[in-house]
């Protein structure tokens, strides 16, 4: 019987950024439900989720050895560090963004 | 080990084309853990470049409501500055809506206490007064129980990215002391 969880359950997350670019790497706690959330978190996910924020490509890296994904989402922090209005330019907490979304398990 | 990373297999530094994507973590003792298997290609025929430019003036104010009504009150107050401002500050309320905002998602119940950011960049100090003015005015002419007014202007820089042939850079360094 699966459930729907936050990824927070399952994983933890680092934002970085470089210009407008924002990249979260996700990182799954269990190497058992690395494979599951892969096939669940795809980069149109992610852009049918936040479509007014993630308004440039969506690519993902898959890291299977260490049971990680690293996001790469082009145009996706309101202008960057120098450039956003908003509080967070560096999109640090684009993590949590990524974190708050529910897979199934 | 993917931080400000984009292909783990291929990350530019000006000394290697990195290659993080075959690193192994293992545990080896209680608080220690040994890494291996970062490996390297040749350099890259392209440096990375930040390129800083003058962005004028970042104009942030903020005002706060606290207790029944916080988030309406502070909701209004937005309204008031959207229609005296126009559309080019942003106006975020601090604990609803100013971090994921964008993306659709904000506080679902009703805070007991909400903060109005107003953030603008100009081209001129006086545009950036303006609107540190407007915020403050809510103080006397805006909802019942503003508080906590507080405004600055900073100058701004702000920056783009791009690429330069290694050949064309010929390192120096200067050091400026103030």
């Amino acid at each position: 019987m699966s459930r729907r969880v936050p990824l927070r359950e399952l994983a933890h997350a680092r934002a970085g950024d470089k210009g407008n670019t924002s990249n979260v790497s996700v990182w799954l706690r269990e190497p058992a439900h690395f494979e599951s959330v892969r096939r669940q978190l795809t980069p149109e996910r992610l852009r049918a989720e936040f479509p007014a924020l993630l308004r440039g490509s969506i690519r993902v890296f898959p890291v299977p050895h260490l049971a990680g994904l690293n996001f790469v989402m082009e145009e996706a922090l309101e202008g960057g560090v120098n450039g956003s209005l908003g509080l967070d330019g560096h999109g640090k907490s684009w993590s949590f963004l990524i974190l708050g979304l529910e897979v199934e398990v | 080990l993917l931080y400000e990373v984009h292909d783990p297999g291929r990350y530019l530094t000006p000394d290697v084309t990195a290659d993080f994507s075959r690193v192994e973590i293992a545990a080896e003792a209680p608080d220690r853990i040994a890494v291996s298997g970062a490996a390297g290609g040749p350099r890259p025929d392209q440096l990375k470049v930040t390129l800083a430019c003058d962005g004028g003036f970042l104009a942030e104010g903020g005002i706060s409501y606290a207790g029944p009504g916080a988030l309406a009150r502070a909701e209004l107050a937005r309204d008031i500055l959207r229609e005296r401002l126009g559309p080019a500050p942003r106006l975020d309320l601090i604990g609803v809506d100013s971090i994921h905002g964008t993306a659709g998602l904000r506080t679902a119940a009703e805070p007991y206490e909400a903060r109005l950011r107003a953030a603008l960049r100009t081209a001129t100090r006086e545009e950036a007064e303006l609107m540190l003015w407007e915020v403050e005015a809510l103080l006397c002419c805006g909802p019942a129980g503003g508080c906590g007014y507080r405004g600055a202007i900073t100058p701004s820089v702000v920056t783009y990215s791009t690429t330069i042939d290694r050949a064309a850079v010929e390192p120096t360094v200067t050091v400026l002391v103030a």
